[in-house]
């Protein structure tokens, strides 16, 4: 068995010809809370609807907790889901959602199911269709959390809440993780939400995984190295191709040791002066940059 | 606790794995949680049932009225042979003092076979919402696909749960159209007989509805929110103009191989639904 809650190999996936999903691969760890991030388009939606057997790939291979292949009722009783779009049942009230999903699952947590009822004040009897995108979304979490799942697949679950709900709703993943130690992944587009509840990271783009790791070591591994070019060279080295240009100043990101990389660069008349570590958000500026 | 201070040092078990992980958990049962799939589906039709409640009472309220306008009318025109024939060809071998009944009733059925689809067929993964009588498409699907129930499982239990409804309305109306004949008065007496000719055309018509119900869930599970509203508004239109005919001969009179050839096809069209529903994407 795997020590991976979800491992996914070389996933791809096209619509009309467009490459979707590009030999995407990553690893999820057991018991982490792994942001998958990415702009628009970059497929965090479409690899987990893969992961969720919704849709299939065309090429690669899932595994969920530890179980190859696609989705069956018995690992959907291990795994929770909240999707893009939090409608739920229009002939359905809040309560009954809840009592209706209570009976699929033989590890609901009916003491977590009352406290959280209270805490993300959801009104029982009124009709999912008369729920405020935020409650439909506090709602969709409350389902998520009291299935008693091993493994929450949340895909921009904070989209809707307000400051206070959120900062309720990252509280409650949190604890999750360490009362129970489920693992989660949650697509978003806040790096900052990332920053605050992650410790694994999944950065995607254009189909792919461009950086993958946990939060500290992507951290460490990145660095904003600002350069300078000599005078007598005006052209940009190719290895800094893509790079920030202002005058004789090269800005940009490298995963490469500083030194090493002044070593190198030296001969090619490029001159390193400093090397900072990189937010989040300047190595997700480079990858999608590029 | 903030969300900044989470926990990295949780309690950890056997195999680095924290308490509560997999493989710390006991293993959980795999059995289908019927009760709960129904309750589902109820939510779905409840409302539905309601609408098709008051349309069955409508037509039990109708029926002694009708009988007697029409006992009366063939009695004053004496049109009888001539009028009831267009009921089925079954009409031929009664006698007469059945037939007027009967063939009312049996004409209730065959609306009975255009609205309970209309209102109640499907497969689970669609159903009805704000946007339109029949909305495959409804995000809510998600959550659908999301619950450990496997779309096989779906689709024949939604299925089953549509065929339910159906049977209540037809023993309903079949009881109501008894009762109603009781209050007719001297043209229809209460017979044993008719009862007898009332009951099989009762069971033809559950067939027929089965069959349309099945059809209708399939529309829903091929074509998107647009073209399923579209076929079904058509085929309601056919069905009303030039299928009326066919569904009150199948239901006045159908012959055993007609009657296979509908369950078989009611069965096939499930599978397809099935397979259907399985290899689609969502």
């Amino acid at each position: 068995m795997t020590d991976a809650a979800i491992r996914v190999r070389e996933l791809r996936k096209t619509y009309d010809g467009r490459a979707v999903l590009d030999r995407m691969s990553f690893d999820v760890p057991r018991g982490s809370i792994c942001g998958l991030v990415g702009p628009n388009g970059a497929g965090k939606t479409t690899t987990l609807r893969v992961l969720m057997g919704f849709a299939s790939a065309e090429t690669g291979s899932t595994a969920v907790l530890g179980v190859d292949g696609p989705m069956t009722p018995a690992l959907l009783q291990r795994v929770a889901f909240v999707p893009e779009a939090k409608d739920l049942y229009p002939f359905a009230r809040a309560g009954e959602m809840i009592r209706l999903t209570r009976g699929f699952y033989a590890a609901w947590d009916h003491a977590l199911e009352a406290a959280l009822v209270g805490e993300l004040e959801i009104p029982l009897r009124t009709w999912c269709t008369k729920l405020s995108k935020g409650t439909l979304a506090r709602l969709w979490l409350l389902l998520a959390l009291c299935r008693g799942a091993e493994l929450l697949i949340l895909d921009e679950p904070t989209d809707g809440l307000d400051p206070v709900a959120l900062d309720r709703v990252q509280r409650l993943l949190v604890r999750q993780v360490a009362d129970r130690g489920v693992t989660v992944l949650f697509s978003t587009h806040q790096l900052g939400e990332v920053e605050q509840i992650a410790d694994h990271l999944v950065m995607v783009h254009r189909g792919r995984c461009v950086v993958e790791g946990s939060l500290d070591d992507i951290r460490q591994r990145y660095r904003v190295v600002r350069c300078l070019l000599d005078d007598e060279r005006n052209d940009v080295p190719a290895a800094l191709e893509g790079w920030r240009r202002d005058g004789r100043f090269l800005t940009g990101v490298s995963s490469d040791d500083p030194t090493e990389m002044a070593e190198r660069l030296v001969s090619s008349g490029v001159q390193v002066l400093d090397a900072q570590p990189a937010s989040l958000k300047d190595v997700f500026l480079d990858h999608v940059a590029r | 606790m903030s969300p900044d201070s989470r926990a990295h040092s949780r309690p950890v078990g056997a195999h680095g794995l924290p308490v509560g992980a997999h493989g710390l958990q006991p293993v959980r049962g795999e059995t289908t949680p019927l009760a709960a799939i129904f309750y589902r589906h109820w939510l779905e039709l409840r409302r539905p049932v309601v609408v098709l409640l008051v349309a069955a009472a409508l037509m039990s309220l109708l029926f002694p009225w009708a009988v007697h306008g029409v006992s009366s009318y063939l009695a004053e025109t004496g049109n009888l042979a001539r009028e009831v024939r267009n009921v089925g060809p079954a009409v031929e071998r009664m006698p007469r003092s059945l037939v007027v009944a009967w063939a009312v009733h049996v004409q209730f059925l065959v609306l009975v076979t255009v609205l309970v689809p209309l209102f109640v067929a499907g497969t689970g993964l669609s159903h009805p919402s704000p946007s339109g009588p029949l909305s495959p498409r409804h995000p809510s699907l998600l959550f659908t696909l999301s619950l450990p129930l496997s779309r096989a499982t779906l689709v024949a239990t939604r299925f089953a749960a549509a065929l339910v409804v159906a049977m209540t309305l037809v023993i309903l109306l079949l009881l109501m159209h008894v009762l109603g004949m009781l209050v007719v008065g001297p043209p229809v007496t209460l017979l044993a007989a008719q009862v007898a000719t009332m009951v099989p055309s009762a069971l033809r018509g559950l067939i027929a509805i089965a069959l349309a119900l099945a059809s209708l869930g399939l529309v829903t599970v091929i074509l998107r929110e647009f073209w399923a509203g579209m076929v079904t508004a058509l085929g309601t239109l056919a069905a009303l103009h030039w299928w009326w005919t066919s569904i009150t001969h199948f239901i006045a009179g159908a012959t055993v191989g007609q009657i296979a050839a509908a369950l078989a096809g009611t069965v096939a069209i499930v599978a397809a639904s099935i397979a259907l529903a399985r290899a689609k994407e969502y």
